[in-house]
């Protein structure tokens, strides 16, 4: 055939691909990266489930914790200690963030904060139940989220869920305000996310269980070891197959092989755990000059409702390891179930993720007993370190479950016996186990519906709260409120401070800055007109600075006012030494610089010693009533102060249900 | 013979009964009876009596003129007598009977005074234009996506456009006219109204007192002839021209006009929404009141003054920082407004697919030009449909240049665009819009690779949507992500604005500030709200907003079109100063009457203004933030201390300490999220990005003084191949000339 003049035939075929220039289509349209990686389909979340398994939980926790509180009057004072902090922050004058302290876990205090902005929520203690059972509630439809991502139906999910609900030693922590639930909150998050990430390899389950992990660890430095066992769970599972296009491999695509891929799922997660723990560091060097000495201060706030006598019992690895299986035995049964279910589906089944709960598991558990050597002190195997365990142990049976295909339901059968037999253990534990923050007086009190006021309880504890009450409700009522009248060390005397509902008549250590509050302890005359010092514990360096006051033995330092755990000095106007006359015999002693004496310190009491003051008084659960007879000089008029509030100004504090 | 009962498709009343038989019905080949459910009946003095379902039939009646070039008298029937009648007619499924085959003779052809229409692929063929093996392809083609013969040939490269012209001046009897090199000021200039002649795709390049000669691209239809014809009160007489030449034509001829037009149209016809002026008097006054009141203030009391000022920057940091954290979560949860799986896009009939418009803006970019044009072709879309315009600036000859020896298809449309000021993107894209045939309308950059499937999902989206949806945002990200610190950085920064933050503003219905490229928009909406505003140096942001004010609503696509990025920093800083310079120039635009806007997109939306577009004074800020956090550290300065009291102190610290963790954190995940593992790591110096972006800021704000709507331009062609293999190599043209 002729080709017709003025026109040319084209070679191939219609298709568009003719119109590009072969080296140009080559170079370009082959190096479009590939499509982004699909979001996987993610199975339909229970939502209205949950949030009725949360209000349902929360609200049962929130009313025991309520009525635990106002007719047990068992109150956990660690938790006082921290609602105090978060008070502070708000209400002192001036408000500082530096009220909260930087050695223990700072999520205790700083999880406060929003209903301490209610003065009387906090007054009241009312915001510790609170705070525990929305806690505990979420923590509850966080678990009913796992129970329903390893495939277990309504009806057996929510039989699970009360049984593991009423585990007696979640009931007790989820109303007591310690900050033991809101850490749960976020490991339950952490391992909701880790198990939809193995099922999916969606990125933001990773981000989720990086972020949970990190302030779980801000409430606990423990589960530091949990997000090591969650690297090593993301190694094991590995990040799914590369998504990238192998050919575009170090040309303009961002996609990497499995090693990359490996990388950055491992990012994901650990980054905001290391910034949680570079930002930690950085700020304790900044503020104490100590980047790690919140590391080594693993004792816990000071209770200065027990004698802190157990602190002296040293700890070897075979007594923590006894302790250890004593406590898994009591709260978390389920835990050995789970390692043996875990190893089973591991070998069995071949499941990656059960190799990677097992090790979870491990470092879980070896927590506690990493903190009792490091310390040497056995009574940190507290029972609550076994909640944690609980949750853990009951995420591992549901993968078994998910995972075991035909051991499924031998595994769904054995978290039944289990968790059944997590509730009388559970009690048996809460009464008898040697370290615990008085669950026994809570099994008194579910038993009896007495009150636990003034009772004792394993560990040394005297419960009740009524000697704070009654020592707040005399400042408030018969003192003047001026703005940093009264001298105290707040890390014994937060009780008193919270309830009162005035901090700013307090002149503590947040005020302005420990070498101020330093002076003042070396130098009150004149300056305090009175000092609030505890009786019970030995580390109140206001005690230390003048060992006799509390018995009247200190030159212008008068006992008036007196309870159980604490003792109003009047401080006189000016120094005993220049009025003359008896001169300064016992006059005040240097107080010690050094750990001791650090900004917000944690004051290491090793072993407790107490006085025979301090003795008597405990041993005397009642309040004294009426004010102490001065036994010296009478108490100086409180020297006008320009910084003074209103002196009647009303009270937001401290009614309890019952006073 | 069969009988069909048949009503007449104009007066639709008298139903009469019509005989088929096989020799008319014949004149069309049996899938298009099919397809159509048409048969022809009777064939009369150049025109076919065909009866349908619904009477005239648009699209079986262009078919029938190509494939026979006769005109289509209708008339209406039943569907199931037709259908009945065709495979009575016809035999075999679906494909037409060997003509050889047919019983009936010449001699019935001869005596029923038919002549056989030769087919145009037939002619095509018969000419040694095309193989056998391009025309079955283009049958194939047609098959599919049900566009003419021709045209497929020619889109496809197969065909030179004027060789196809010259056969179909031929077989419809017109003559030809070359307006390549007509001179455009011998056209008659109101014989037509340009806007008829656009409308129509024709041109009228001579008149006289009783004829208007216009060039069209095919013939016309009889009503448009007809609307021409009155309008003009001549006869029309039709003369075959490319298409491209017929608009390059009428282009030259009203010049001036749409020059003006790409100019003016907004600020003429919505002046309170033209950045024409940077300032307005009014917000002159208030800036030089503020400044004053603020000076007194100083000098009164000027820590307290500066405190306050502290105060408000920290609120203002905390409210941008927790919208754009809520953007991204609400990303989490959302869900685009259609599935575009393969499956879907699949079963899509590409005959229904509409005229899709892609303006591509080019300035000095003759290197890119066959990256482009791969680009382009990589799309899957039938090429019949794509009308892409190549806008090229008058002052660049080069580039022009380059797309003439290229010798592309005529789905490719250079355009000149004048030159005149202000010289911008969005100016050179109202002059592009002038003239285009799409339905919708997406710009694209020249190094733009867009996600082939990307105009399909957009059809799908826009047909799925209602009414309210007025565009659709694609992703946009980079192919040459590993070329160096930089680009990666800036992957990440994208990852995070197009994968997180823009979702989410789609999830709360917020305004969506639009993209640079692979913006998709319903045409007659975008002309609605007055195009691009051509002084506003971030137009995209500026129309995405204005859009949302006229109460269209802005949706996400889960598609990527991958762009190259900026390798260099000096290149860099100019882009994004002219990105930050273009916020703040949209802000004051809508900050001119914020009452008004507030009414106009309610106070969500208002606010999301606020942080988002307003929220761009923030990298003007940081530096001193930065300065004074430095400061501090190093020397405890009481004085900064007591300028942070209290609050603001927290504040201030929890957006140092959080603020800006989270935005490093959610651009790691965000890169993570789309697979880009290797971005992952450097994700973790983010924070050194933003001290660039503060370096562009500063240089963008103090250009709104003296350069307000200077256009810095991204240098592309820099990095083509990603970063493998150094520059790209200007890569021989020669595909489409064969």
């Amino acid at each position: 055939m002729d080709e017709p003049t003025g026109t040319r035939i084209r070679e191939g075929a219609a298709g568009a691909i003719d119109l590009v220039d072969p080296d140009v289509a080559e170079q370009t349209i082959h190096q479009v990266p590939p499509a982004p990686v699909a979001l996987q389909g993610e199975a339909p979340r229970p939502r209205l489930e949950s949030w009725l398994v949360a209000a349902v939980f929360g609200l049962f926790y929130g009313l025991v914790g309520y009525f635990v509180i106002t007719d047990g009057r068992i109150v956990t004072f660690d938790a006082v200690h921290l609602l105090n902090e978060a008070y502070m922050t708000w209400w002192n004058s001036p408000p500082k963030l530096a009220a909260i302290t930087l050695q223990s876990a700072p999520m205790g205090s700083l999880s406060f904060l929003p209903l301490a902005l209610v003065k009387p929520l906090a007054t009241s203690l009312v915001a510790m139940p609170v705070l525990t059972a929305l806690a505990g509630g979420a923590m509850m439809a966080l678990v009913n989220s796992i129970l329903y991502r390893c495939g277990l139906a309504l009806g057996p999910r929510i039989g699970l869920l009360v049984l593991f609900g009423l585990n007696p030693m979640l009931v007790y922590y989820a109303g007591n305000g310690e900050p033991v639930l809101p850490g749960m909150a976020c490991a339950a998050i952490g391992l909701l996310s880790l198990v939809s990430w193995a099922q999916t390899r969606g990125t933001r389950h990773l981000t989720a269980a990086g972020l949970a992990i990190a302030f779980a660890m801000m409430f606990d430095y423990g589960y530091a070891l949990w997000a090591l066992g969650f690297v090593i769970a993301i190694m094991i599972v590995g990040p799914g197959a590369s998504s990238g296009n192998p050919r575009l491999n170090g040309h303009g695509d961002g996609r990497g092989n499995r090693g990359d891929r490996m990388r950055s799922s491992l990012l994901v997660f650990m980054t905001p755990i290391v910034y949680a723990l570079m930002l930690w560091i950085l700020i304790n060097t900044l503020i104490l000059g100590s980047p790690f000495g919140w590391l080594t201060a693993q004792t816990g706030m000071i209770q200065v409702n027990t004698t802190g006598v157990l602190q002296a019992v040293t700890a070897s690895p075979s007594s923590a390891l006894g302790d250890l299986l004593d406590v898994v035995l009591g709260v978390a049964p389920l835990a050995l179930v789970a390692v043996f279910l875990l190893i089973l589906t591991g070998f069995l089944k071949g499941d990656r993720l059960s190799w990677g709960l097992f090790l979870i598991l491990l470092l879980a558990a070896s927590v506690p007993v990493i903190r009792v050597l490091v310390a040497d002190q056995a009574d940190l195997m507290l029972l609550s370190v076994g909640l944690p365990l609980a949750l853990l142990a009951l995420t591992a049976v549901a993968w078994s479950v998910h995972a075991g295909d035909g051991l499924g339901i031998f595994a769904l059968v054995a978290m039944v016996v289990g968790l059944i037999a997590t509730i009388p253990l559970g009690w048996d534990a809460m009464q008898n186990y040697r370290y615990q923050d008085q669950a026994q007086a809570f099994t008194r009190f579910v038993e009896s519906r007495e009150s636990q006021e003034g009772t004792k309880s394993v560990g040394g504890y005297t419960v009740g709260i009524d000697p704070e009450v009654a020592m707040a409700r005399h400042i408030n009522e018969q003192l003047p409120q001026v703005k940093n009248s009264i001298l105290v060390d707040e890390n014994y005397s937060y009780g008193p401070m919270l309830l009162s509902g005035r901090p700013q008549i307090f002149a503590d250590r947040a005020d302005r800055g420990e070498s101020l509050w330093e002076s003042l302890v070396l130098d009150p005359f004149g300056r305090v007109d009175y000092m609030l010092v505890t009786t019970g514990r030995a580390g109140d360096q206001l005690r230390k600075a003048y060992p006799r006051m509390v018995a009247g033995g200190e030159p212008g330092l008068t006992p008036i006012f007196r309870t159980a755990r604490y003792v109003l000095i009047s401080v006189s106007a000016t120094r005993p030494d220049e009025v003359g006359g008896s001169g300064n015999v016992n006059g005040p002693t240097t107080v010690q610089p050094g750990p001791q004496s650090t900004p917000r310190p944690f004051t290491p009491v090793t072993p407790a010693t107490v006085d025979s003051s301090a003795a008597s008084t405990d041993s005397s659960a009642t309040v004294e009533a009426t004010p102490t007879a001065p036994t010296t000089t009478p108490a100086p008029a409180p020297s006008p102060s320009p910084s003074s509030t209103a002196p009647s100004g009303t009270s937001s504090a401290p009614i309890l249900e019952g006073e | 013979m069969l009988t069909l009962a048949v009503r007449d498709a104009e007066d639709q009343v008298g139903e009469q009964q019509v005989a088929a038989g096989p020799a008319v019905a014949h004149l069309l080949p049996a899938d298009i009876c099919r397809r159509h459910h048409v048969l022809p009946v009777e064939f009369n003095d150049g025109v076919i009596t065909a009866v349908a379902p619904e009477g005239i039939d648009p699209k079986a009646e262009a078919e029938i003129r190509e494939q026979t070039g006769f005109e289509t008298r209708w008339l209406i029937g039943e569907t199931a007598e037709i259908d009945l009648a065709i495979e009575q007619l016809f035999t075999g499924n679906g494909q037409a009977e060997p003509f050889d085959r047919v019983e009936f003779s010449a001699d019935d052809l001869l005596k029923s005074g038919l002549v056989l229409a030769p087919q145009l692929g037939d002619m095509l063929a018969s000419r040694g234009l095309v193989t056998e093996e391009q025309l079955s392809a283009a049958l194939a083609e047609q098959e599919r996506t049900g566009d003419r013969v021709g045209e497929i040939l020619v889109h496809g490269g197969a065909v030179e456009e004027l060789a196809l012209l010259r056969v179909l001046s031929e077989q419809l009897d017109l003559p030809m006219a070359d307006l390549s090199k007509f001179d455009e000021a011998k056209a008659p200039l109101d014989a037509v109204p340009e806007a008829v002649q656009r409308r129509y795709g024709c041109v009228v390049f001579a008149a006289d007192m009783e004829t208007v000669y216009v060039a069209v691209p095919n013939i016309l239809d009889s009503d448009v002839e007809a609307e021409i014809a009155r309008s003009s009160g001549r006869k029309v007489e039709q003369f075959l021209a490319p298409r491209n030449e017929i608009e390059s034509l009428l282009r030259r001829i009203n010049r001036e006009a749409y020059s003006q037009y790409a100019r003016y149209n907004l600020r003429e016809n919505h002046p309170e929404s033209s950045a024409h002026l940077v300032v307005t008097g009014g917000q002159k006054a208030g800036l030089i009141a503020g400044v004053l009141v603020l000076a007194a203030f100083l000098v009164w009391q000027f820590t307290t003054t500066v405190t306050v000022i502290f105060a408000l920057l920290s609120v203002m940091y905390a409210l941008t920082s927790l919208y754009k954290l809520m953007a991204g979560y609400s990303a989490l949860e959302h869900r685009y407004l259609m599935d575009t799986s393969p499956a879907t896009l699949q079963a899509m009939d590409e005959r229904d697919l509409p005229m899709y418009t892609i303006l591509v803006p080019l300035f000095k970019e003759a290197e890119v030009i066959p990256y482009l044009v791969a680009g382009i072709e990589s799309l899957d879309y039938p090429k019949t449909k794509l009308d892409v315009r190549l806008l090229c600036e008058e002052d660049d000859p080069e580039t022009l240049e380059a797309i003439l020896s290229l010798d592309l298809p005529p789905h490719f449309n250079p355009i000149v665009v004048p030159a005149s000021q202000p010289q911008t993107k969005p100016k050179a894209c109202n002059y592009g819009l002038l003239g285009a045939k799409g339905e919708y309308v997406v710009i694209y950059d020249a190094e733009d690779r867009p996600d082939p499937e990307q105009l399909k999902k957009a059809v799908l989206m826009f047909e799925a949507g209602d009414d309210s949806i007025a565009c659709i945002q694609a992703k946009l990200n980079f192919f040459n992500q590993q070329t160096n610190m930089l680009t990666r950085w800036f992957s990440i920064e994208y990852s995070m604005l197009f994968d997180l933050v823009l979702p989410g503003l789609d999830a709360r219905h917020d305004p969506i500030p639009l993209g640079g490229t692979s913006n998709h928009i319903k045409l007659s909406e975008l002309v609605e709200v007055g195009g691009w505003d051509p002084y506003n140096v971030t137009e995209d942001a500026d129309l995405g907003v204005r859009l949302h004010q006229a109460g269209y609503r802005t949706t996400m696509m889960d598609s990527t079109t991958y762009e190259e990025a900026n390798t260099n920093l000096g290149s860099w800083v100019r882009q994004r100063s002219r990105w930050i310079k273009g916020y703040i120039q949209t802000w004051l635009v809508y900050m001119r009457n914020p009452f008004q806007l507030l009414s106009s997109v309610g106070f969500k939306a208002f606010m999301s203004f606020q942080l988002l577009i307003g929220g761009t004074f923030i990298f003007l800020i940081n530096p001193f933030f930065w300065f004074l956090t430095t400061l501090f550290a190093l020397t405890q300065a009481g004085f900064i201390e007591k300028l942070f009291p209290g609050w603001v102190y927290y504040l201030a610290a929890a957006l140092l300490f959080l603020g800006n963790f989270t935005f490093m954190y959610l651009g790691l995940a965000a890169a993570a999220r789309r697979g880009d593992d290797r971005l992952v790591p450097y994700a973790l110096f983010f924070p050194f990005y933003w001290g660039l972006m503060s370096i562009a800021a500063w240089k963008g704000f103090s250009q709104l003084f003296t350069n307000p709507f200077y256009w810095e331009k991204t240098e592309h062609g820099i990095d083509l191949q990603g970063g493998a293999e150094g520059k790209a190599k200007p890569t021989p043209a020669r595909g489409v000339v064969g």
